[in-house]
């Protein structure tokens, strides 16, 4: 039976709750980032311009520029084959411009994460740069048997 | 010789069925001599384990490469230590790690119990097998840690990662390991007791030593992996909520609700039901955890490759929800309170208020952990992000309360605490927060420039709980002067050794007062990029550092640039000179290194980073940054690990005959993994 003392605690209950989750998913949706394949933004360019986004795919190889003696990059980003889902991009690629400090993974053909914006000029200006060693695709090798 | 590693294994599957398969049957028919065959049975899988992990490490170190652990995770020039470690640089061999640690803690626990808790005991070795028999599962069909290459085996391996080859990874998995699946232990007696049904307060006094190792290693474990970043990965800074680091802090805020609301239990009887739903839920957060950081489901970092261990986990994961929570139902007339809540102003509330908080705070953390994972799942594959930002607006305030309980709970009585208790207790520590925010909002101001809200708040409460801790200590002394007429030194030690766990309580309360103090810093950090021609200088907060030279050398196994700089003081007096430094490594292919050079105070870090540098102009990209008050969290870390000690020091009637193998045991155990900690800390430092 639920006396008073029981409803009133249901009903604090109910309201703490139902405001916490409230507070949770609008701050949510303020600071969550959309990630997509480089093949996707190639495709989608014109509706993921000027958003805020992750992008992810291989540093092509050679394509590293840093201006002399300051921490500004350009470097090509191509699609991943293995997660590819628009093979009319395949062989394209998506110029990405980034200043500042690169992690010591960064280098040709390792898988780079960017955050940033799809800039009018059709270059991705990242404000973030994450990236993984190539040495690292295991679970692939591991259904090939050898290696 | 893998094969023979891999015989080990199947072997150790084999001993682990046959184990609770004794301890089930012996207990049933009351068989003395098959539940000592069942605990000989747990000291054999801990040895079969010893053998496997041994004879991996072998293979490591005689470099056999067609091993493609061994291949993948070393080569021929690294050093022997690493090779060593190497055991678990990997998803497979970090895994054989996980049980073969569980093998030693589960050992240790049985031997202990080896007369003691005899009810407990056969149900506790069950599920100790059956964890074991999980992992086993893993090891042999999805995560072989032998499986070698069926042709062409490589002559050489492709090294591992620079990044881990130093010594703080050497200390911290190992000691994040040990507190984590620490918690194993006490969830295997909680298991033990469920299925029995003596539910008394027994198997939580058994373990509450336990539990408090546990804790205090998984601290240690991500303070050392703070460090780590702090020290390794040049960005600057020591926690940045990654799945990783957060999988180890999740059981972290549940074991410390356990640690907290056990007491409640121990004094009144109440919470018994609480408690074991906690330690079930932190042993699933360390399942989950696992889970996550070894199955690459969740984006990180560190995250190892992709790999089809996830639904294993899972369906562990359910297993252990629904039997553990089904018995906690079944049981749950044994489970009624012997005695009621008798006011909200009293310390048992404090204590669920703290639980609440302890628990929400682990809830979000999960929750924010795995949302990306969820949402991807949900909407057909479209990928998230959810950033350090969204988890520092919640936990800020989250562990803000939460600091302020460390200086209210002790405040308070059990049971009711009246009008001139509270009075008497909270007039002072009120009085000087109080004082101490108006301190706190004007040095900082003076100190660094501006003020920042969070950051005097922080303060604040720092020097309210500081003060609510010191009057505690005060009025003991006092009164054990006044009844002994002991000097103030004296009476303060008596006191400390006289009531361990609660004097023990209160360091490791105040080690996290300076470690908040630490955080509180992060607000006034300085940052800055400059490009440095030899000769000139770039200047940051009180300091201007010079680059004196660019030295470019080989060692033969790396290529390292090295910028030379001179740190001088406004005045233009020099303080020291720094060598932060880029290494490339030969192999792994190309893999480059940024060593960070800092110059420590207690006051504030400097720290500098090469970014870049042009070879011609002889110029450094130097990336230059003051962290304030960041040493402060690496000494809370002392003052927590000296707390622990006091906390589990044996007790002094301990050393009686008929108990004292067991004490001694105990008090080995303590003794064994403070020294551990310790030591694992001086490594660190050094």
């Amino acid at each position: 039976m639920l006396g008073r003392k029981g409803i009133q605690i249901a009903v604090s209950f109910l309201l703490i709750g139902g405001s916490l989750t409230y507070l949770l998913s609008s701050s949510l949706s303020e600071e969550m980032e959309y990630f997509h394949p480089a093949d996707a933004v190639m495709v989608k360019r014109a509706e993921l311009t000027n958003q805020r986004i992750r992008m992810g795919g291989f540093v092509l190889k050679d394509s590293i520029l840093q201006k002399t003696g300051t921490l500004e990059y350009q470097f090509e980003v191509k699609p991943v084959p293995q997660m590819l889902k628009y093979p009319e991009v395949a062989n394209q690629t998506m110029t990405v411009r980034y200043a500042g400090v690169v992690p010591d993974t960064f280098k040709d053909d390792a898988e780079v994460i960017v955050s940033g914006k799809l800039g009018e000029d059709g270059v991705f200006h990242a404000t973030d740069l994450l990236a993984k060693c190539p040495s690292k695709y295991e679970a692939e090798e591991k259904t090939k048997g050898t290696y | 010789m893998p094969d023979f590693g891999y015989a080990t294994l199947l072997l150790t599957f084999l001993v682990a069925i046959y184990t609770s398969a004794a301890a089930i049957v012996g207990h049933k028919t009351r068989s003395e001599r098959l539940l000592e065959s069942a605990r000989f049975g747990v000291y054999g899988t801990f040895g079969l384990l010893s053998v496997a992990c041994l004879t991996l490490v072998y293979l490591f170190v005689v470099g056999d490469y067609s091993v493609k652990y061994v291949q993948h995770y070393s080569d021929r020039s690294m050093p022997l230590f690493y090779k060593v470690t190497a055991l678990w640089g990997g998803q497979d061999g970090s895994l054989l790690f996980w049980v073969w640690v569980m093998s030693v803690w589960s050992a240790i626990a049985v031997y202990q119990n080896r007369d003691r808790n005899k009810e407990l005991m056969p149900y506790t070795i069950v599920t100790m097998m059956w964890v074991t028999l999980f992992f086993m599962t893993l090891l042999i069909f999805a995560a072989n840690p032998f499986e070698v290459y069926l042709a062409g085996a490589p002559t050489d391996g492709r090294g591992l990662n620079p990044l881990l080859q130093n010594p703080y990874m050497v200390t911290h998995p190992p000691t994040l390991y040990l507190g984590y699946i620490g918690w194993t232990i006490p969830f295997c007696f909680a298991m033990g007791a469920l299925a029995h049904g003596k539910l008394d307060y027994g198997w939580i006094a058994s373990m509450r030593r336990w539990c408090l190792v546990a804790w205090v290693c998984l601290s240690v474990g991500l303070t050392l992996g703070g460090l780590w970043a702090y020290e390794e990965l040049g960005w600057g800074g020591y926690w940045a909520w990654d799945p990783v680091e957060n999988a180890a802090f999740m059981p972290w805020l549940t074991g410390t609700a356990f640690i907290h609301s056990v007491q409640v239990q121990e004094r009144r009887k109440i919470f018994k039901a609480w408690n074991l739903s906690l330690i079930i839920i932190t042993f699933v957060l360390t399942l989950l955890g696992t889970m996550m950081t070894r199955s690459g489901i969740v984006e990180s970092v560190h995250a190892f490759a992709q790999s089809d261990i996830g639904d294993y986990f899972l369906a562990f994961l359910v297993v252990t929800l629904v039997v553990g929570f089904g018995l906690i139902l079944l049981r749950s007339k044994q489970l009624a309170p012997e005695s009621a809540l008798e006011s909200i102003v009293s310390r048992e509330f404090a204590f669920l208020v703290n639980n609440w908080i302890l628990l929400a705070a682990a809830f979000f953390v999960t929750f924010a952990t795995v949302f990306p994972s969820i949402y991807k799942f949900v909407n057909k594959g479209q990928e998230i992000n959810v950033g350090p930002a969204f988890f520092n607006l919640w936990m800020i305030p989250i562990g803000l309360v939460l600091l302020f309980l460390t200086g209210v709970g002790p405040l308070l009585s059990w049971k009711k605490s009246t009008a001139a208790t509270l009075r008497q207790q909270f007039l002072l520590p009120a009085i000087v927060g109080l004082l101490g925010a108006g301190f706190a909002h004007v040095a900082t101001g003076w100190v660094y420039g501006s003020s920042h809200w969070v950051a005097t708040l922080t303060i604040a409460i720092c020097i309210f709980v500081t003060t609510s801790i010191t009057q505690e200590f005060a009025r003991g002394t006092r009164y054990r002067m006044k009844n002994s007429g002991e000097g103030a030194l004296d009476a303060f030690i008596t006191l400390m050794t006289r009531a361990k766990r609660r004097y023990g309580g209160y360091v490791v309360h105040f080690a996290l007062v300076l470690m908040f103090f630490g955080f509180a810093g992060n607000a006034f950090k300085l940052e800055a990029e400059e490009t440095v021609p030899e000769g000139k200088s770039a200047k940051i907060g009180r300091y201007e550092v010079r680059l004196d030279r660019l030295v470019f050398e080989d060692d033969g196994q790396k290529n390292m640039v090295t910028a030379h700089v001179t740190v001088l003081d406004k005045a233009g007096k020099e303080l020291g000179t720094m060598a932060p430094a880029k290494w490339a490594y030969r192999k792994p292919e190309d893999q480059v290194t940024t060593e960070v050079d800092k110059r420590m105070t207690l006051a504030e870090d400097l720290y500098l980073v090469l970014g870049t540098y042009d070879a011609e102009r002889k110029a450094a990209v130097l990336q230059l940054k003051v962290n304030p008050l960041v040493n402060f969290v690496w000494l809370g870390c002392g003052f927590l690990m000296f707390g622990f000690g006091v906390a589990v020091w044996p007790e002094r009637r301990a050393v009686r005959a008929p108990i004292y193998s067991k004490r001694t045991a105990q008090a080995a155990a303590g003794v064994a993994s403070f020294a551990l900690a310790m030591l694992s800390a001086g490594l660190a430092l050094f």
